[in-house]
């Protein structure tokens, strides 16, 4: 089989399973697409929980301490501030000027201090009064309209190592409290507020991390485990402010993120495994079809090889017997011709026999090609009838009239009606020779061209008018039988009429001597 | 004129070959493939006639190659092979004709005639070496590139040896050619005389021009000389 044709059945096989495949895929891919946007919105809202779990929080103690700021009268702020989350207090006025601690304060070694607000007292106090100014004085320039925003709200406050959370509150006095809060408790506040186990009402292993601006992870929750440290989240939530230098990086099993990887490799595997079966398929089916080729090859070769192996030889027969009746012609004597005669005569039945054979072997094979076409029948009648006279005289065949009544041409194959008619006459030199005499006639019958083939032979048996027809049957099977023979002459000669489009039938009706054997051609179609 | 026989049968190749010295060729010989492209290259023939299934290369490839190098040299398929699409193959090589085996002497005179014909349509007069107009000599009228003479308009056809003896005869008008001279303008000086071979040909040639072949008019005979005609 070409590999051209190979390559086609592969593809006819493989291209409707890989159509299959693609949209499986696709489906597969828009239905984890719809499950990845539910996966998306459940961790936006988890993320989103847990942050407002925090600023609850964060309200709450807004309201707590700006409570506190409340209780706390102007000559009674203590140094030390005993509300859980406010380490420290200071005080200015509506322009900024210190107003508590007092500058002059004298500080205790008992009394604990805020680092930054004991630099202020000792050293760094001017600069500690120019970052509450600057702060102050920001705030003032960029919301002068909506100050009050400002107060009441967290603050962050950097200075090189130092950084700090501050809580500001406008007294109705118009003074301002700013209270430095203690980072590590409101921190562990906030981290309570988180839920120990994430999103558990969707039964999804997750890991949430809270992470400063460093990478640092504050806090984490959750039952999944990244294995990897390279894993990256695959979602992150920057938090509001005060919290903003967090955020929630979200951590979840690849198998949530891309279960297509998975699914896509269920499909490329099973893809490859139907196309090795498909392409297996195919090559031994085309293992198969070049077996039986090569064996239809070697019958048709043998065929071909017994051809010219026989009919080598008797072109040699042939051709030297007729180069030896002409060299000698005048110089022969009748028996010397009549024996080269003999000679040219079987070789030529000899050839026709082979015909037969290599006829018969290729009507099996469905080999056997015919060209019919619009021609006179009378004349390979004639000349076939012509090739036969000499052996039908010696076997005592006197008279062979042909009576041609046909006007218009005929459409057959001039060597199968060659064939034909010589397996007719061969039949009669067999059976039919003491009838002495053959008549052929040429006529129109119902529309068709009818040659009808009659001899005063003994005819064919009643009862074996269909057998006669048969491959291999003689009306004498056995070895003491008169006549010899193949047994195939009239079931090619039918073969063959009937491949030109007509038939060869024995008339049983016919009431004279001998046997009639009718062949129908079709006529020449003339006119519209 | 020259024929390239390509056949592996001895037999066959030199059946082949006496039955065209007698029409009057001089024949080549090759018995496989290779030797037939040799002697065609080496002797350029004017006709070639080539057996299908060769040893070493097929009739097929060597009438493929021939005709690649030259398109109009004259070839005829001898084979065995009957198939439809064996014939068509053939032509589609390049072939001119194609004769099935076993075939009769006739067929092949008839077929190799009707190729030589052809041929000498293609070729010029001087390249044939033979007087291609048409003559008269006796009763019939002679024409030769159609290997053909007719008497009172009935064909008779004649083989290119028949054309030869006629147009030696038609030129030496009462002159009576001997043995050795009719060889050499029609068999070529190279040719052994074989005083059997001129008389069958002469007998044949009898056969076919003459009213009665036993009281010829046209070519008589010499006793003791050879033969003559006498307008």
């Amino acid at each position: 089989m070409r590999l051209r044709i190979q390559i086609l059945l592969i593809l006819v096989f493989f291209i409707p399973v890989a159509t299959l495949t693609w949209l499986g895929m696709k489906l597969i891919a828009t239905e984890q697409e719809a499950v990845q946007t539910r996966m998306v919105k459940v961790f936006e809202e988890h993320l989103r929980d847990s942050e407002t779990a925090m600023l609850e929080v964060l309200s709450q103690e807004e309201e707590s301490i700006s409570n506190y700021f409340e209780e706390i009268e102007a000559d009674k702020i203590p140094l030390e501030p005993d509300h859980p989350l406010v380490k420290q207090i200071v005080v200015t006025d509506s322009i900024g000027s210190l107003l508590y601690p007092d500058v002059d304060h004298v500080i205790r070694s008992t009394e604990r201090i805020e680092p930054s607000f004991h630099r202020f007292l000792s050293e760094d106090r001017e600069e500690t009064f120019g970052l509450i100014d600057g702060i102050i004085s920001d705030y003032k320039l960029a919301v002068s309209a909506q100050e009050n925003e400002f107060y009441e709200k967290w603050h962050h406050w950097d200075k090189g190592e130092n950084s700090g959370l501050f809580f500001m509150k406008k007294m109705e006095s118009g003074d301002i409290i700013y209270a430095a809060i203690d980072e590590t408790a409101l921190k562990s506040r906030l981290i309570a507020a988180l839920p120990a186990k994430a999103a558990e009402e969707y039964a999804l292993p997750l890991c949430t991390k809270l992470v400063d601006e460093n990478n640092t992870v504050i806090y984490r929750f959750g039952s999944f485990d990244p294995v990897n440290k390279k894993d990256l989240p695959v979602m992150f939530r920057s938090l509001s402010s005060p919290m903003e230098r967090w955020r929630f990086d979200l951590y979840a099993p690849t198998s949530f993120i891309n279960p297509t990887e998975k699914i896509s490799n269920i499909l490329l595997i099973s893809l490859i495994t139907i196309g090795v079966m498909i392409t297996g398929f195919v090559l031994l089916l085309s293992k198969e079809l070049r077996r039986d080729l090569r064996e239809a090859s070697q019958r048709l070769s043998f065929v071909n090889q017994v051809s010219h192996e026989l009919k080598t030889p008797l072109t040699n027969i042939r051709m030297y017997a007729e180069l030896l009746e002409e060299n000698l012609d005048d110089e022969l004597q009748e028996s010397e011709k009549r024996h080269l005669n003999v000679i040219g005569e079987e070789s030529r039945r000899l050839s026709r026999l082979i015909e037969n054979v290599l006829t018969f072997s290729k009507e099996k094979q469905k080999k056997l090609n015919l060209e019919p076409a619009p021609g006179d029948l009378i004349e390979v009648v004639e000349s076939t009838v012509q090739t036969f006279l000499p052996a039908l005289k010696q076997a005592g065949i006197s008279e062979v009239n042909i009576i041609n009544k046909l006007e218009t041409k005929t459409v057959f194959d001039p060597d199968g009606v060659e064939q034909i008619l010589g397996n007719l006459l061969s039949n009669v030199e067999k059976y039919a020779s003491e009838g002495e005499k053959i008549l052929i006639q040429l006529n129109e019958v119902n529309g068709k061209h009818q040659l009808t083939f009659l001899d005063h032979g003994p005819g064919i048996p009643t009862g074996k008018e269909k057998m006669i027809f048969e491959p291999f049957q003689r009306l004498e099977n056995t070895l003491a039988a008169k006549s010899t023979g193949t047994g195939i002459g009239l079931t090619i000669a039918r073969s063959l009429a009937r491949r030109m489009g007509g038939d060869l039938i024995y008339d049983p009706k016919y009431k004279g001597a001998g046997a009639c054997f009718k062949l129908m051609l079709n006529p020449e179609k003339t006119g519209p | 004129m020259k024929v390239l026989v390509a056949e592996d049968d001895q037999n066959i190749r030199e059946g082949l070959a006496e039955i065209l010295r007698r029409e009057g060729y001089s024949v080549l010989h090759a018995s496989d493939g290779a030797v037939a492209l040799e002697t065609w290259r080496r002797e350029q023939p004017d006709i070639i006639c080539l057996d299908v299934m060769m040893p070493k290369r097929s009739g097929y490839d060597v009438c493929k190659i021939i005709r690649e190098e030259n398109p109009d040299v004259p070839i005829l398929f001898i084979s065995a092979k009957t198939e439809e699409i064996d014939k068509v193959v053939g032509f589609e090589f390049g072939a001119d004709d194609y004769i099935i085996k076993p075939f009769g002497v006739r067929e092949v005179i008839a077929r190799i005639r009707a190729v030589t014909r052809r041929c000498f349509a293609q070729k010029s007069e001087e390249n044939n070496h033979l007087n291609l107009n048409p003559f008269t000599i006796g009763d019939i009228d002679v024409e030769p590139a159609q290997l053909r003479a007719t008497r009172n308009g009935s064909p008779m056809n004649l083989s290119l040896r028949d054309i030869q003896f006629l147009t030696l005869f038609q030129k030496n008008p009462g002159r009576a050619l001997d043995r050795p001279t009719i060889f050499r303008e029609v068999w070529g000086v190279n040719h052994v005389p074989n005083s059997r071979t001129l008389d069958q040909h002469i007998s044949s040639l009898r056969k076919r021009i003459e009213v009665d072949p036993k009281n010829p008019q046209i070519v008589k005979t010499v006793h003791g000389v050879g033969y003559r005609y006498d307008p």
